[in-house]
């Protein structure tokens, strides 16, 4: 059934104000205090590092990458101007996203997700704390079947899940509508899940 | 930034299915997933994050803080001021070869005692050289498969090292296809083990250089910078590890401490003349048979930075344009000297926090007996702070149309679009950007003073990288192009611009009583 939804947030677009303070406040230590920067390098590390791996193919890539978006970040942070929530997540990962597509136009071919041999060979975030025991090898296969995606979807999926943006995040990186990200993020996911079981059962098959 | 509105068709399914990705991001206590349900795959795919080698990220982190330490620091050799790349791309419009880096001393405490502790470094500049500074014992130079590596100087001071060096024999680019990217990596390693990771990205590159009788050669040149190295460390290994054709290498450089290396020191110097509210004054100078030099520093009044002092003839490397667009500097029987530059001279100096500017300038060797000297600057560039300016430009079926406005007023200056225009790719550069060129006629001298640029571009309010500023006209040379990359399916560009770029003239002329040295 479709239906019509009218124009207004969409879930995973909420503001959160704790957290947005706290952001605004790290950046503004940061432009002061070189020191801050190991709390602001802290906090969205992990999160540059995991949307770049799912990107790009080999470590060496990207953690080059992941370098140079963090120097730069250094470099242009007197120039980053507070736009409300979120704004500086936005900019940082605008600026990684700009150097992805950069990295990708260098080599002359359009972006594509990380592949089976590399994907292997990425660590990953541990334990699920809602239980989800997945092994090593079950989390690079959804890695690959993210990278299977259309672009835009895989995007909207390593933003969200990989760089823990929020949809008004994703939609200031990409230049695209809020409701746009969340339908993307949506479709995305449900290629996602019939892609997950369909492999999962191939698999299941394949061992017997 | 322009949204775009693509087609949207959110279900009530999709609400539900947006609010269980909220719920399993957030951590909420959900309860344990139906294994095959969306929201388990949803909770399989933050665990499925790539992590980071740990082993990098400490590498990382210590880099950025070193590096926003550099960038902070008063003293010693500052890091470029944050706002002011774009005056400077202006300033050096002329520039042929472009620096890696700036190698000027700066900063008042470093000033007060340039007597005891500054020193020419050659290829650095005037330097702080107290007693735990070091320096490379002599040029360091290895060969293999037809190449050369040379460490050219190596100096730990002023809360960090900096090292110059090159390897020559390279062969020439191929057009195409293109080469990959060297990615260039330093390492310091000292003869305990200690290693030094890189502190700055180096901004290596491959550059041409004409070497006499009429040969070529293909370089490549880079200036990593690292933490400063224990007092006592007496030598280093330095390793570079770059794409084909540079590759990897490893080489030993012997150190000394500064004072014992026989480097000319500083004569402190107090001259200084002040026009237009802009004061440009000596620190110290270093007089001797091989060259002289001086370590200059210029402040503003308030709204203004300094951002070059007369660079626009610097890039040409030799080539004069006369005492009008050149430092010059006359010594007391009037012969008259143009400045000088070695390879790996900066094009301009850098500013410190408080906005002070410094830069060394170097001439050749005066006359032995000669008591002084007259350094003339005769214009010098500053950034002013003005009301933002914005235009907008709408785009249709890839073209842009008329900007509004078609005038921008800069403080007292007004800058004309004169047309828009797409282009595909700047002629200088291999790779295709599509662009929207911006024709700007920013005017002439009024009272002394040339807008050179409009200002820092920032397109949805940040800097947009891959922005070229081009510049002609009569010297000092002025912006008479902006082109912004043009993002695709754009439906218009909105520019902003910020503070303004102003050539001021002068001279500033300074004169310096001169004490030899060995």
């Amino acid at each position: 059934m479709c239906v019509s939804t009218g124009v207004g947030s969409t879930p995973g677009d909420e503001a959160d104000p704790l957290r947005d303070e706290e952001e605004r406040a790290l950046v503004e230590r940061a432009r002061r205090d070189p020191a801050a920067f190991r709390e602001l390098y802290a906090a969205y590390l992990p999160r540059v590092y995991a949307y770049v791996a799912a990107r790009l193919e080999h470590r060496a890539e990207v953690e080059d990458l992941v370098a140079t978006a963090m120097l730069r970040v250094v470099e242009h942070l007197d120039a980053f101007e507070p736009r409300g929530a979120g704004s500086f997540a936005a900019w940082l990962f605008r600026i990684t996203h700009n150097l992805l597509s950069d990295a990708h136009r260098e080599r002359g071919r359009a972006p594509a997700l990380v592949p089976l041999d590399a994907a292997a060979d990425l660590p990953d975030a541990g334990p699920s704390p809602d239980g989800a025991a997945l092994q090593g090898e079950e989390r690079a296969r959804l890695r690959r079947l993210v990278g299977a995606l259309p672009p835009r979807r895989q995007e909207v999926v390593a933003l969200r899940f990989f760089a823990g943006l929020r949809n008004r995040e994703i939609a200031a990186v990409l230049g695209l509508d809020e409701r746009t990200v969340a339908a993307h993020l949506c479709r995305g996911l449900e290629e996602l899940h019939r892609r997950y079981a369909a492999d999962r059962v191939e698999k299941e098959t394949g061992a017997r | 930034m322009n949204a775009r509105h693509e087609p949207v068709d959110l279900t009530a399914r999709d609400e539900e299915l947006l609010a269980t990705v909220e719920a399993v991001l957030a951590g909420d206590g959900a309860p344990s997933h139906a294994p095959g349900s969306l929201a388990a795959l949803c909770a399989d795919l933050r665990a499925a994050a790539p992590q980071a080698d740990p082993a990098f990220r400490r590498r990382l982190e210590e880099r950025i803080v070193a590096h926003a330490a550099a960038r902070a620091r008063p003293a010693g050799r500052p890091g470029r001021g944050a706002g002011g790349a774009w005056v400077r791309a202006t300033a050096a419009a002329a520039v042929v070869l472009v620096a890696v880096a700036g190698a000027a001393w700066s900063g008042p405490a470093v000033r007060a005692e340039v007597a005891r502790l500054a020193c020419f470094v050659p290829g650095l500049g005037i330097r702080a050289c107290g007693a735990s500074a070091l320096v490379m014992a002599g040029p360091v130079s290895v060969e293999r498969d037809g190449l050369t590596l040379s460490v050219n100087q190596l100096l730990s001071a002023g809360g960090e090292t900096v090292v110059q060096v090159e390897v020559r024999g390279l062969p020439p680019p191929a057009a195409e296809p293109r080469p990959a990217p060297l990615r260039p990596r330093f390492e310091l390693r000292d003869e305990r083990g200690r290693v030094y990771a890189q502190a700055t990205r180096s901004g290596g590159f491959v550059t041409r250089r004409q070497d006499p009788p009429g040969g070529t050669r293909w370089v490549f040149q880079a200036e990593p910078s690292f933490g400063p190295l224990d007092p006592d460390v007496r030598a280093v290994e330095l390793l570079l590890e770059a794409a084909d054709p540079v590759g990897s290498w490893r080489v030993a450089v012997p150190l000394v401490p500064a004072p014992s290396a026989g480097l000319a020191t500083a004569q402190p110097v107090t001259a200084s003349a002040t026009l237009h509210g802009l004061t440009v004054s000596v620190a110290g100078v270093v007089a001797d048979g091989e060259r002289t030099a001086f370590a200059l520093r210029a402040e503003a009044g308030p709204g203004q930075q300094v951002r070059a002092l007369a660079t626009e003839g610097r890039g040409l490397r030799g080539v004069q344009l006369g005492p009008e667009l050149d430092p010059t500097l006359r010594d007391d029987r009037g012969q008259l000297y143009y400045e000088r530059l070695s390879p790996w001279q900066p094009i301009t100096g850098a500013a410190d926090p408080s906005g002070a500017y410094a830069e060394d300038v170097l001439f050749p060797p005066l006359p032995a007996d000669a008591r002084w000297a007259e350094l003339t600057v005769p214009f010098v560039v500053v950034e002013e702070e003005v009301p933002d300016a914005a235009l907008t430009v709408p785009i249709a079926a890839g073209q842009p149309g008329t900007p509004v406005p078609t005038e921008l007023t800069r403080g007292p200056y007004t800058v004309r679009i004169r047309g828009t225009r797409v282009e595909e790719q700047d002629p200088l550069e291999r790779e295709r950007v599509r662009r929207v060129v911006l024709a700007l006629d920013p005017g002439d001298w009024q009272g002394g003073r040339k807008l050179l640029s409009p200002g820092q571009a920032l397109v949805d309010g940040m800097t947009a990288p891959r922005t070229r500023w081009r510049t002609g006209g009569d010297w000092p040379s002025q912006v008479t192009e902006l082109a912004v990359p043009l993002p695709e399916h754009a439906d218009r560009i909105t520019v902003r611009f910020r503070n303004i770029a102003v050539a001021v003239q002068g001279p500033w002329r300074l004169r310096v009583p001169l004490r030899r040295g060995p």
